[in-house]
């Protein structure tokens, strides 16, 4: 599976801005938490992203622009893992021909209902979520150089998707 | 961290200010820096720079002298990624000054980091100015810079965003020593991925080791392409 580019542009929104419905939905999720809002566009469309902390985990909630719940990411760490998903996932970053590789973060990833992710970032995920894993990692190919990428991979550890994220042109910073 | 900078440079300007017979000098600083990948590692880059500027002259008698073309330099640079945000540099800088061909050789070292959609940029770099009939001058440069967006998270296609540099250049020359530092405050805007332009003061404390201190203040116009 070979990666798409990435391209990502966040930009922080008021909570007045956002979809009622997304509002309602991050509060049933946690209504402690002090939620930060952004618009991100991207070549896949525009959604709304919630940013906060449940439970003490570095949580996102993303939504479509009318509101709808799409995903919840919640960074985990790689150990915390089913030791099943995280050969799975190191015999596919194995199989890559990166020659220098470093993990920058794991997040779980859920889809379904929210009282059902409420449950599984606070307990444990049920049969009523779609439990994926988003691993964001430093690479270097020789083709390439050196870049970051971002893999879906399923609750086995198949991977899902890879994708290269375009990083910001630095130039003025350095000359 | 910039508070301390800038409190740090608002004692040295002012202790700056209390030299007996500072000279000061004003001028443009036009900037083009173009750059282009050759392969996943290595980048080069070519920039010129421009000074249009007043000779260096007592505070009463700034704005009396008519403001002239000084110096062109003209940079080749050959960049190497290191990591994800680090480059290794080395270059070839010729500088026309009046009849004169000044030869400058150029390394450095850069780690841009972000920070909660600030980028912080570290440069360590030497160079090395042949000047005709003089002794080599070799300087030691360190600049701190971040660039933040004025809107938004993170920098990006047609959004303003703010730049703030620091930089402290140690020379030495036929057993002479000196100190120049630099502050830029600079307002940027975001063309394109490929094309940045910048508009910045830049304000230069030199001659620290003479009985004089010299100010320079710079109006810089930075258009930076990539291809």
């Amino acid at each position: 599976m070979s990666a798409q580019l990435k391209v990502e542009r966040e930009s922080r929104i008021k909570r007045s801005a956002v979809p009622t419905a997304a509002v309602d939905l991050v509060n049933q999720l946690s209504d402690k938490t002090r939620w930060r809002w952004y618009r991100e566009e991207s070549q896949g469309g525009t959604t709304i992203e919630a940013k906060g902390k449940v439970g003490g985990r570095k949580c996102s909630v993303e939504f479509y622009e009318d509101g709808r719940l799409q995903d919840v990411e919640v960074v985990v760490e790689f150990k915390t893992l089913p030791d099943s998903v995280q050969a799975a996932i190191c015999e596919v970053l194995n199989a890559k021909d990166y020659y220098k590789i470093k993990m920058l973060k794991v997040q779980d990833q859920f889809v379904g209902e929210v009282r059902e992710i409420a449950k599984a970032i606070r307990i444990e995920p049920t049969a009523q979520v779609q439990h994926r894993y988003e691993i964001e990692v430093e690479a270097k190919t020789k083709e390439e150089g050196q870049n970051r990428y971002e893999y879906t991979f399923d609750a086995a550890g198949a991977v899902l998707s890879i994708e290269q994220v375009v990083l910001r042109n630095m130039d003025n910073l350095e000359y | 961290m910039v508070r301390i900078i800038v409190t740090a440079l608002l004692a040295v300007v002012i202790a700056g200010y209390a030299y007996a017979q500072a000279s000061f000098r004003v001028g443009y600083l036009p900037d083009l820096v173009v750059s282009t990948k050759v392969n996943p590692d290595w980048t080069i880059v070519g920039a010129t720079e421009t000074r249009i500027g007043s000779p260096a002259v007592p505070w009463d008698e700034l704005g009396g002298e008519s403001i002239a073309h000084q110096l062109t330099d003209i940079s080749v640079i050959g960049a190497r990624k290191l990591g994800l945000y680090t480059k290794a540099a080395a270059g070839y800088q010729v500088r026309l000054q009046g009849g004169d061909i000044i030869h400058r050789t150029i390394q450095q070292y850069t780690v841009v980091t972000p920070v909660q959609g600030r980028r912080l940029a570290h440069r360590i770099a030497s160079d090395q100015t042949w000047r005709p009939k003089q002794d080599v001058e070799v300087r030691l440069r360190y600049r701190i810079a971040f660039d933040r967006p004025l809107q938004g998270e993170s920098v990006d296609r047609g959004e303003f965003y703010y730049k703030f540099g620091n930089e402290y250049l140690g020379s030495l020359q036929e057993s002479e020593v000196d100190l120049e530092i630099r502050v830029v405050p600079a307002l940027g805007y975001v063309i394109s991925d490929i094309k940045k332009v910048e508009v910045a003061l830049d304000y230069r404390l030199s001659d620290f080791t003479r009985a004089t201190g010299r100010h320079t203040l710079w109006t810089k116009i930075n258009a930076y392409l990539k291809f």
